[in-house]
């Protein structure tokens, strides 16, 4: 579902992304971790089409970002780490106005659907400046989930909700996942990466460091021991 | 600790001369630059009466002559003015921090006091830059004198934010405290009362002064009836201030000078008395402000329908585009925005009621009409932002939405578009109705043909307009690091050069739009009036707009290409 080959992002001098490559198959969550700077946003915000990769190609469903710009990104679904809404849209006309973006027909039970499951009812009339900013975070998130897409980013996905929107948001993405959408979930939270990914990629100074389960990749750091956290320190070189 | 603050000032300062120059690295901000000194050089140097000594010794005695009643003129505005900021509704909150601010100082060991105090001062950077700006651009007298004027209009400047600042704060305490009654509206009164005043004294003396004949002798009138009795007492600190920008010799600037530090330390010492209400909630005035947006930018919403359409779930895209930014447009107006019209209002209005004892009111109303639909093709496209150069601080989720760059743009143009349009049309349907009674001498068959004109003007409106829109938003497309998103605006002499370019761009290019389509209706207007022998004006109107919008459709489609390859990263927003 998301293929990405090669990929390098460089930005003048500085390479932020270098020769990355991941593959994402429908109804697998990948959890795309690394220390700050490693690249992270940058791959994901490449394979949404919003920067344009230097090197290496990017595919949605068989279509290419650059080639294909909008086939690819009818498939796809981008949440920013930080929830980026027009200041002067209530939370109904940022539906209405994703739902025209995506043609989306069925929009009215869609979005009565989400607003309940993401626990925004009686929002609806309400300008994102009266939000706290987990329910941005949770906006974001409905207009993203709106057109029931097949490929779903998240940055730093449960960053601002509080407890019960947290666990609300990990059951979104595993019922997404589980319905068959490939979803790749970019986060610092290593026990939120490990409880619901089924495979995890490790990136640090832009390049792959680690790919694979669980149990893979805690084969491949041998002796660092079970936690993702031990695996990760050990994979990035960081654990002294 | 005042002078950490200074300090703090300092780098700031430095800093950003730092990333200015570092920006330099950039042809366009180069460009910009080089630009907007040459046109500061131009104005302060070459136009500089100071290097003709003719020129400037005809501008000195001009100055002289004119430096009384301009005195009067501005100590009056001054007062109108003071009396308004306290009708006016608040702007937003009274001392401005930004983020940054907030979070370093305000939980620092620092009084409010010197906090109220460092932010007064940081101000002063400002009003000096503009104070020198217009001074350069003013020029009143000799390029060796103009220090006068310069720190005159520095102090008049000083002494308004300060006055604000106080008003602002007064406001801000009554309102913390819930109070009310006689502590709300004795201020109010008392200006208002002493602007009334002023003006029952003119107005009483009106008829003399207006039988005076020369404008000197009226002047000199006006001064003898505002310099005696109570008005001579109202209108003191405000002509103390303006004395002092006006001197026209070094002895009558000191002299004026004590005067208008009195008013400016009258005016301190009023703040730091008046600045309980920011002792008290100091952080939450502060945070208020120093938002993103604006607490006087903040859209609302009306009712649960307040959108201009319904939009339905599928169909174009660049509907949707239109629906949302005309929608961002009615959630900013509001009853505030236009009360704060209320001065321009009352002044067109005298005007007018003075025009139309002349020439009737139709012929004033319709005199407006022309000027405003003007403004409205010419100026509106520049002043009306809902369009891409307000969206470019959210080009990272426009780019992630599955549409094409040109679909996008479209969009974006058409919203305004859609807007000035209704507005010219307006305006051009209210000048042909009110223009019957115009006396325009050798244009007089215009006013004859005026239905004809109407619909050539209803015709050309949309393709000026659009094609202005176009270059816009061009320029947004192509160097997107020159545009301010949101409310804020750039601010140096890059930024200075870079709007010259902006204006100079989209009027070369309008010229240049215009050429093909003008030569166009030219040989359809020519051949008709071959055959027939009658000069038409619709036709040829009807070709310039098809052929303009035709030219901004091929534009569309290449910077949508553009738009396409434009890279987030690369868009550095403005300042």
């Amino acid at each position: 579902m998301i293929d990405v080959a090669r990929l390098t992002k460089t930005y003048g001098d500085f390479t932020a992304v270098k020769d990355f490559s991941f593959h994402v198959a429908a109804g697998e969550i990948v959890g795309l971790i690394g220390p700050n700077g490693a690249g992270k946003t940058s791959t994901l915000r490449s394979i949404a089409g919003i920067h344009a990769p230097t090197a290496g190609a990017i595919t949605i469903d068989g279509q290419n970002i650059v080639a294909n710009p909008v086939e690819a990104k009818q498939q796809l679904a981008f949440i920013a780490d930080e929830p980026q809404l027009f200041e002067y849209l209530t939370v109904t006309e940022h539906l209405r106005l994703v739902s025209r973006i995506y043609q989306v027909a069925d929009m009215e039970p869609r979005a009565r659907t989400l607003l309940t499951e993401l626990e925004l009812t009686g929002k609806e009339n309400a300008l994102p400046g009266e939000l706290s900013r987990g329910m941005k975070q949770k906006v974001a998130i409905a207009c993203a989930l709106i057109h029931d897409p097949k490929a779903l980013l998240f940055d730093e996905p449960l960053t601002g909700l509080d407890p019960l929107g947290i666990r609300k948001m990990k059951q979104t993405i595993v019922a997404r996942g589980s319905s068959g959408a490939a979803i790749v979930v970019s986060s610092h939270l290593l026990h939120l990466v490990e409880e619901i990914c089924t495979r995890i990629v490790i990136i640090d100074r832009g390049v792959k460091v680690g790919d694979g389960t669980m149990a893979e990749l805690s084969a491949q750091a041998a002796g660092a021991g079970s936690s993702l956290e031990q695996i990760f320190l050990a994979v990035t070189g960081r654990e002294s | 600790m005042l002078s950490t603050l200074a300090s703090l000032t300092y780098w700031q300062v430095k800093n950003r001369i730092r990333v200015r120059l570092a920006r330099l690295k950039q042809p366009r901000y180069l460009v910009g630059s080089i630009a907007g000194i040459a046109y500061i050089g131009y104005f302060a140097v070459l136009r500089n009466p100071g290097f003709s000594r003719g020129r400037g010794a005809t501008t000195a005695a001009n100055f002289a002559s004119a430096a009384g009643p301009l005195e009067l003129g501005a100590a009056t505005l001054l007062l109108m003015l003071a009396a308004l900021v306290w009708i006016l509704p608040a702007a937003g909150s009274p001392v401005r921090f930004s983020p940054s601010e907030v979070q370093f100082l305000f939980p620092a060991p620092i009084t409010r006091r010197q906090l109220l105090q460092y932010r007064l001062l940081r101000a002063q950077l400002g009003l000096l830059f503009g104070s020198a700006m217009a001074t350069l651009f003013m020029r009143p007298t000799s390029f060796s004198n103009s220090w006068k004027f310069l720190t005159g209009l520095w102090l008049i400047l000083m002494t308004c934010r300060i006055y604000f600042t106080g008003v602002s704060l007064y406001r801000e305490g009554l309102r913390q405290r819930g109070i009310a009654g006689i502590s709300k509206w004795a201020p109010v009164a008392i200006v208002c009362g002493a602007a009334a005043i002023v003006t029952a004294t003119i107005y009483g003396n009106w008829s003399w002064l207006s039988t005076t004949g020369a404008p000197r002798a009226f002047f000199d009138g006006l001064d003898r009836v505002v310099s005696s009795g109570p008005v001579a007492w109202i209108l003191w600190p405000f002509r103390a201030l303006t004395r002092v920008p006006l001197a026209v010799t070094t002895t009558a600037y000191l002299i004026a000078l004590p005067g208008a530090l009195v008013v400016l330390l009258i005016n301190y010492l009023w703040v730091l008395r008046a600045d309980t209400a920011f002792e008290e909630n100091a952080a939450l005035i502060a945070e208020k402000r120093s938002e993103d947006t604006p607490a006087r930018t903040q859209p609302r919403v009306r009712g649960a329908a307040a959108t201009p359409f319904a939009l339905a779930p599928t169909g174009r895209l660049e509907t949707a585009i239109v629906w949302k930014n005309l929608i961002m447009l009615g959630r900013y107006a509001s009853l505030r925005v236009l009360i704060r019209l209320v001065p321009m209002v009352i002044s067109l209005g005298i005007f007018a009621s003075f025009a139309s004892r002349r020439s009737g009111i139709a012929t004033v109303a319709g005199f407006f009409c022309l000027l405003f639909i003007a403004i409205t093709v010419l100026v509106g496209p520049m002043v009306a932002r809902n369009d891409l150069r307000r969206d470019l601080g959210n080009l990272a989720m426009l780019k992630a939405w599955p549409m094409s760059g040109a679909t996008l743009l479209r969009g974006e143009i058409l919203a305004p578009a859609v807007m000035l349009t209704s507005i010219a049309w307006l305006f051009i349907l209210g000048a042909a109705s009110l223009a019957g009674n115009l006396s325009v001498g050798v244009l007089q068959s215009l006013v004859q043909d005026r239905l004809s004109y109407m619909i050539a003007a209803l015709l050309l409106a949309p393709g000026i307009i659009l094609t202005e829109l176009t270059v816009l938003n061009g320029l947004a497309v192509l160097f997107p690091a020159w545009i301010s998103t949101g409310a804020s605006r750039s601010r140096g002499v890059d930024a200075l050069g870079q709007r010259l370019f902006t204006t100079a761009g989209v009027l070369v290019t309008l010229v240049f739009a215009l050429a093909p389509a003008t030569m166009a209706a030219g040989v359809v207007a020519g051949g008709i009036y071959f055959v027939s022998g009658v000069l038409v004006v619709v036709i040829p109107a009807a070709i310039i707009t098809s052929v303009l919008i035709l030219e901004c459709f091929v534009v569309v489609e290449m910077l949508g290409r553009v738009l396409d390859r434009t890279d987030v990263s690369a868009v550095s927003p403005a300042e």
